[in-house]
């Protein structure tokens, strides 16, 4: 977004956010509003993550929204505005990971069926558990939660805030995603079809082909056009899916693996998918993700050793350098701490991608791949307000986060709480 | 100071050390280069125009070194350049000293053989503990050399032996599992093997859906009891294809494996071992008086460090006790036989490295140094920030890796588990710290950030946890070379010590920053435009 389209959205925010501030607060949720923080937080410099950055700005936020954003000097304070002055500081939108095991317990991997759609782990969620109080404290405000790789299709996953509350105040959609691993985990599997990348690929095949089916009988049902089908709780989470409201993440990697990703997944079930590991040589196949809008979420390897030269690649950059725009790092957490997701970041631009693309990388491209990006990801008016507070760019290491906001809560702070990271 | 004089007969007995036992493979080889070299004619290589941190003294904005005959000829602002000086264009570059990992392994080693190494198995088919062995395993053309000094690393510290730390999967026969087709190199996975490198004791976790290694994170408990059985290390310098410069230092340390010390049984054993080693230097030193009365007579430096408390100097004359070789493992029985690496342990030419996580392991550590006087490098130190002040008061330098990050146990939030703070707490508190990788050996395994290759970074680190940058610089530089007492020859850009210095695009402690050129013992040994290890682009 230009730097005209955020002071539009400034004005025109400002303006019905006076009548917000002062209606919600006498009527329908009194407590909810009473309690509802306003801040007024005022920083050195905002990377929006939505066009330019902003020098010396303030941020408004109101009912867990940000309703307005825009230089220090153009946007006005309302009366009953709590102000934060992190005028030597950096803000910039909550991080988001893309593929990360620690939102719960660690049951993760089922490993009976050979695919699992039955499967949902939103029940497994354990909001503000200790890793994710340490996520926080490296400004990962958001997760895609998701179960493991064990099987060909681990099973539904959920997307959550990483801050404390209820399960139904951090969940930010369930089901979230669904998750289908190719080879390299599943093929531990032995003596039955799936064991190796033939028979796993007829295997995820064929249950795509039924919750397709599913779908469609209950679609056109529902059209008028055809009976009513059978309830089949294994097959329910399918129906996002197939509608292209929620997508896959799929653990795929290898130039060979990465194709019948494409090939089966996208081009033959038609569904969303995100490319969720999409390492070792697979940024080869750059340029097919590219003609089909696939996004890619590397990680958690970040290079490649040039078998041919012994150079180490740098895997993001190489996704970059063919033209790969929705593009992110992943951590995989626990094998990366979640922490550490901006550090995925930093490796990455230290292996040669940019560091403008790289904060993206970390926030909005994640918000577009899972599809949360009338949510989070960006700092504009209208979305979640959660924001980041560094001492500098989060891409370096020496700097690090002193504040953060989830859906307007200040759920970290360095002068409250021990440094947690 | 005489400190000068000192290290150079240092230098010539640690050489003489190393050279004896090849000395046919020298002789013939380098017989006649080694003589000693005339200085005067050696040609002068002068660092021109970049901003020199020097480390131990101010930053020079556009200065120059000046090289000569593998030593540091000059550092200043306005040098004159001698006529026929080979120039290399510093100018827009950070010129620093080559970093030292204090941490190190599987670089610069031929694989296989273990000589020295795998002491713990009563040494049935242990080689002679000859400084031949060493020598033999260099190798000078290791790629990992490579992949050292693009990160700036010019000096390590490297293992090389196991030891009896009992956390290598692969010593119990429990292959890590991998997956036909997914790893790209099966010799990484020796190499991952070593992720857990933080010394804790602890049994590597592996990711049950990926088999990466999973950094720990679980509340730290003291190490156990267990055998003795010292790690060898050796300092070696990154001079690729250069093997003759290779070898710095054969003892480092005297590494002990956590809980080594830990039961009272073990430190009864350690007391013993520890007065039996000083009566033998005291009989040796004896009848080396009575033989120099009858003429022969030889100085040898005392202690090398600087030492706690003050340093205990000259502990002995000659001190070339009874070295009964072959028995270095069963050395701590006392007595009739002193390895020698004990001997110099209770002489200060070496340190005691071992790890000390918890509060407690610290304190005992510290309590054992003081009580038999010797020095001491603690490693892990995950709460050593809760005993930041005892540790600078007995002037332990410590081995501190800032990403380790263990849960507290539970009700004990703010007095157990380590902190992100730690580096900054140990520099206010006067205690000297190196920083250690993730882990200490290369891995090509993909994993960005997390092994040798990241010790800048790791610095980088310290600098969140509150240091200064000149402390974390100094962690790559001057506090490990004190620890290892070679502060005298690396660690800092200064008049007269080993030309290892590095040209960098950027700050040294900036995650963007590359080594453009290394240079070790004055010969340039890594550029990063001709070896391409790393990618090679500019940024804009």
């Amino acid at each position: 977004m230009s730097p005209r389209c955020w002071i539009a959205g400034l004005t025109l925010a400002l303006v019905p956010s006076f009548t917000f501030a002062h209606g919600s607060s006498d009527s329908a949720t009194p407590s909810a509003a009473d309690d509802a923080p306003r801040w007024a937080i005022h920083v050195g410099k905002i990377l929006t993550c939505a066009g330019d950055a902003i020098t010396d700005g303030t941020l408004l936020v109101d009912g867990g929204k940000i309703i307005a954003i825009g230089r220090r000097s153009e946007v006005v304070v309302p009366e009953g505005f709590t102000i934060v002055d992190h005028s030597d500081r950096f803000a910039m939108p909550g991080l988001i990971e893309a593929h990360s095991h620690v939102g719960g317990s660690g049951d993760l991997n089922e490993m009976v069926y050979q695919t699992n759609p039955e499967l949902r782990n939103w029940d497994q969620v354990i909001p503000g558990n200790d890793r994710l109080k340490v996520a926080l404290a490296g400004g990962v405000t958001t997760i895609c939660f998701i179960p493991g790789s064990g099987t060909n299709m681990g099973g539904f996953g959920a997307i959550l805030k990483t801050r404390s509350g209820t399960p139904d105040e951090v969940i930010l959609r369930a089901p979230g995603v669904l998750k289908i691993a190719q080879a390299g985990n599943p093929e531990r599997r032995t003596g039955e079809t799936g064991s190796d990348r033939m028979g796993m690929n007829y295997v995820i095949r064929q249950q795509l082909a039924e919750g397709r089916d599913y779908v469609q009988a209950w679609d056109d049902y529902e059209a008028g056009k055809g009976p009513k089908p059978e309830f089949n709780l294994r097959l329910e989470n399918f129906k996002p899916l197939f509608h292209r409201e929620i997508p896959v993440v799929v653990h795929t990697q290898q130039y060979q693996v990465i194709q019948s990703t494409v090939r089966m997944l996208h081009d033959e079930m038609k569904l969303r998918i995100v490319i969720d590991h999409g390492t070792f040589d697979a940024y080869k196949l750059a340029e097919e993700l590219v003609a089909r809008d696939i996004p890619v979420m590397a990680g958690p390897r970040g290079f490649l050793r040039d078998n041919d030269t012994g150079q180490l690649v740098g895997i993001v950059s190489e996704y970059d350098r063919r033209g790969v725009r929705v593009l992110g790092v992943n951590t995989d957490a626990p094998v990366i701490p979640q922490e550490e997701l901006f550090f995925q970041a930093t490796m990455a631009v230290r292996y040669g991608w940019s560091e403008e693309r790289a904060i993206r990388g970390l926030t909005i491209e994640v918000a577009r791949a899972l599809m949360i990006d009338d949510r989070v990801g960006s700092l504009e008016v209208g979305k979640d307000a959660d924001i980041v507070i560094t001492t500098g760019s989060i891409l370096d290491p020496r700097n690090y986060v002193t504040q953060v906001f989830v859906d307007g809560l200040s759920v970290y702070d360095i002068e409250k709480d021990r440094r947690r990271f | 100071m005489s400190s000068e004089h000192a290290w150079r007969m240092a230098l010539h007995l640690t050489l003489a050390l190393a050279l004896a036992a090849p000395i046919a493979f020298a002789q013939e080889d380098t017989g006649e280069k080694k003589e000693t070299p005339a200085l005067k004619a050696a040609p002068i290589t002068a660092i021109q125009g970049g901003d020199v941190y020097t480390v131990t003294g101010e930053i020079i904005r556009g200065g120059t070194v000046l090289v000569q005959d593998g030593k540091i000829l000059e550092v200043g602002q306005d040098l004159v350049i001698p006529a026929g000086s080979t120039i290399i264009d510093a100018s827009g570059k950070v010129v620093t000293p080559g970093f030292v990992a204090i941490s190190m392994s599987n670089v610069a080693l031929s694989a296989g053989g273990g000589a020295r190494g795998g002491r713990g198995g009563g040494g049935e088919e242990e080689p002679e503990a000859d400084s031949g062995q060493l020598v033999d395993r260099l190798n000078p053309f290791d790629r990992n050399i490579k992949y050292s000094l693009a990160t700036g690393i010019t000096t390590g510290c490297v293992q090389l032996s196991a030891g009896g730390r009992g956390r290598r999967r692969g010593r119990d026969g429990e292959p890590v599992e991998v997956f036909l087709g997914l790893e790209p190199d099966p010799r990484e996975l020796t190499e991952e093997e070593l992720l857990d490198e933080d010394g804790d004791g602890h049994e590597d976790e592996v990711c049950q859906c990926c088999s990466l290694p999973i950094i720990p994170t679980e509340p730290i408990t003291a190490a156990p009891p267990t055998e003795a059985a010292p790690r060898d290390h050796a300092v070696i310098k990154m001079s690729y294809g250069r093997l003759d410069s290779m070898l710095v230092q054969e003892d480092a340390f005297y590494d002990l494996a956590p809980g080594a010390l830990a039961s009272a049984e073990n430190r009864h054993e350690w007391r013993a071992a520890i007065r039996g080693a000083r009566e033998a230097i005291a009989k040796a030193a004896e009848a080396a008086q009575a033989a120099a009365r009858e003429g022969a007579s030889e100085g040898r430096g005392g202690s090398r460090r600087g030492g706690r408390g003050g340093g205990s100097g000259g502990s002995g004359g000659s001190g070339e006790a009874p070295t009964a070789r072959g028995s270095r493992g069963s050395s701590r029985g006392g007595g009739s036989t002193l390895s020698p690496e004990l001997r110099k342990l209770v002489q200060e030419e070496i340190a005691l490295r071992t790890v000390a996580n918890t509060v407690d392991e610290i304190r005992d550590m510290i309590a054992l140094a003081e009580e038999l006087d010797y020095e001491l490098v603690l490693e892990g130190v995950i709460e050593g920030w809760l005993v930041a002040a005892e540790l600078g008061e007995a002037k332990v330098p410590v081995i501190y890796t800032p990403r380790t990050r263990r849960d507290p146990q539970l009700g004990q939030e703010d007095s157990s588990g380590s902190s992100i703070e730690s580096t900054g707490i140990f520099e206010k508190s006067g205690v000297p710290f190196a920083v250690a990788a993730l882990s200490s050996s290369i891995s090509l395994g993909g994993l960005a950030g997390r092994d040798l290759t990241s010790l800048p970074l790791e610095a980088a680190f310290a600098v969140r946890g509150g240091a200064s940058n000149q402390a974390a610089l100094e962690a790559l530089t001057i506090a490990p070379a004190r620890m290892l007492g070679l502060d005298d020859r690396i660690g800092s850009l200064e008049k007269g010590k080993d030309a290892d210095v590095l040209i960098l695009n950027g700050h040294p402690l900036d995650y963007r920053t590359y080594v453009e050129t290394a240079i070790v013992n004055g010969e340039i040994c890594y550029e990063r435009a001709k070896d391409r290890v790393f990618p090679v682009f500019d940024r804009d």
